[in-house]
């Protein structure tokens, strides 16, 4: 059972997992905030049920994602994830054409569906794929076929930005 | 370039989080109030269920202060289709609190919002039908009970007036009907497909 400040301690130990959902879903900032409190509130709302049976990170991602995918906004505008973009513009000592390589697979993932720009983040997340099977709630094997579509569509995706 | 390469770069060249949050800060989001569909259709169930308390106050008050027929039948109704609704609305926001404090994986979180949402909208249709039947019956009652009750009527065509009475009922009825379903479709209609949308994506394959 979590008190509020065990609950509090334990979000400020993983809260780079939450900022890393709201950046991946949302590109302006207000809707960035807006979707990070929502999902600190669903989290403490459902933290007394969570009985430790997975990690808390793992529990901390589904509660997150749960609440992107089904977050509305009225005047949704094209997302971006633009975490990935900071990132990038840190890669001083890389290559030009690996920069424009990471840029144009950026804007690839940009284009998925809600479902699959989850799936791509736990992926780069490292996550296995039965930990990502438990948080989307289907088969590791299913995991496997989606992964392997995604990298096929990224692929061929991504050239059209370079 | 491959998705592998680019884990491999994105893990080579991980910068720390820039953004940090002080606990106060947390402590204030988790005592925030929700934006969420959810919670917006929680509200609105909240507030249906005090405006249906305030009309069975008024028609217990009506059956009181007026013993006339013309109101109690109308008060009985009101107070039956208050009590139905209620029970109805307690059902869906006790259910809309067990989800919230369950934390399933994506598919079955989607199915959950998609079901609250289908009860909802499925509730607004049956409100404004049976408020339309009941209408209806009302209107007829309070009809049937004037022409009668007024001596300085010597004769009256039924067949006509019961057939204008249906006329208007059946273009009344109608507007009533896709108003409704235009009106929910605005408020609810784009955000169920896009659910829908984003289950069938989860499951195909």
């Amino acid at each position: 059972m979590y008190t509020e400040q065990a609950f509090i301690q334990a979000i400020q130990d993983n809260q780079k997992i939450v900022h890393k959902v709201c950046n991946l879903y949302m590109q302006n900032a207000q809707d960035k905030e807006d979707l990070f409190q929502e999902i600190l509130l669903n989290a403490w709302k459902g933290v007394s049920n969570f009985k430790g049976d997975s990690k808390f990170s793992t529990w901390l991602y589904r509660v997150a994602l749960n609440t992107a995918i089904t977050f509305f906004r009225k005047d949704q505008r094209q997302v971006e994830t633009t975490e990935l973009k900071e990132q990038l513009s840190e890669i001083a000592e890389n290559t030009y054409k690996q920069e424009e390589q990471m840029i144009a697979m950026h804007k690839a993932i940009a284009t998925l569906s809600k479902i699959d720009k989850a799936l791509v983040m736990l992926y780069l997340e490292d996550c296995d794929y039965h930990e990502i099977g438990s948080i989307m709630g289907i088969s590791a094997n299913n995991v496997a076929v989606k992964i392997n579509r995604l990298k096929i569509k990224l692929k061929e995706s991504s050239k059209k930005y370079l | 370039m491959e998705l592998d390469e680019f884990k491999t770069v994105l893990k080579s060249n991980k910068p720390e989080d820039s953004i940090h949050r002080s606990a106060d800060e947390l402590q204030r989001y988790i005592h925030a109030k929700t934006t969420s569909i959810t919670g917006k259709i929680k509200r609105s169930i909240l507030f249906e269920s005090a405006a249906g308390g305030l009309f069975i106050a008024i028609a217990v008050w009506a059956w009181f202060s007026y013993p006339g027929l013309y109101v109690r039948p109308f008060s009985l109704l009101a107070v039956g289709l208050c009590c139905f609704f209620f029970i109805y609305l307690v059902a869906l926001y006790r259910k809309m609190n067990v989800y919230a404090k369950t934390s399933p994986a994506v598919k079955e979180n989607l199915q959950q919002v998609i079901d609250v949402l289908q009860q909802f909208i499925k509730l607004y249709f049956q409100l404004a039908i049976l408020i339309l039947l009941i209408a209806f019956i009302f209107g007829l009652i309070t009809g049937y009970l004037r022409v009668t009750g007024d001596t300085s009527i010597k004769k009256f065509n039924w067949t006509k007036a019961i057939w204008i009475y249906l006329g208007w009922f059946c273009i009344w009825s109608l507007i009533t009907y896709y108003f409704s379903k235009w009106y929910i479709k605005r408020l609810y209609g784009k955000y169920l497909e896009q659910l829908k949308e984003q289950l069938k994506d989860l499951e195909n394959g």
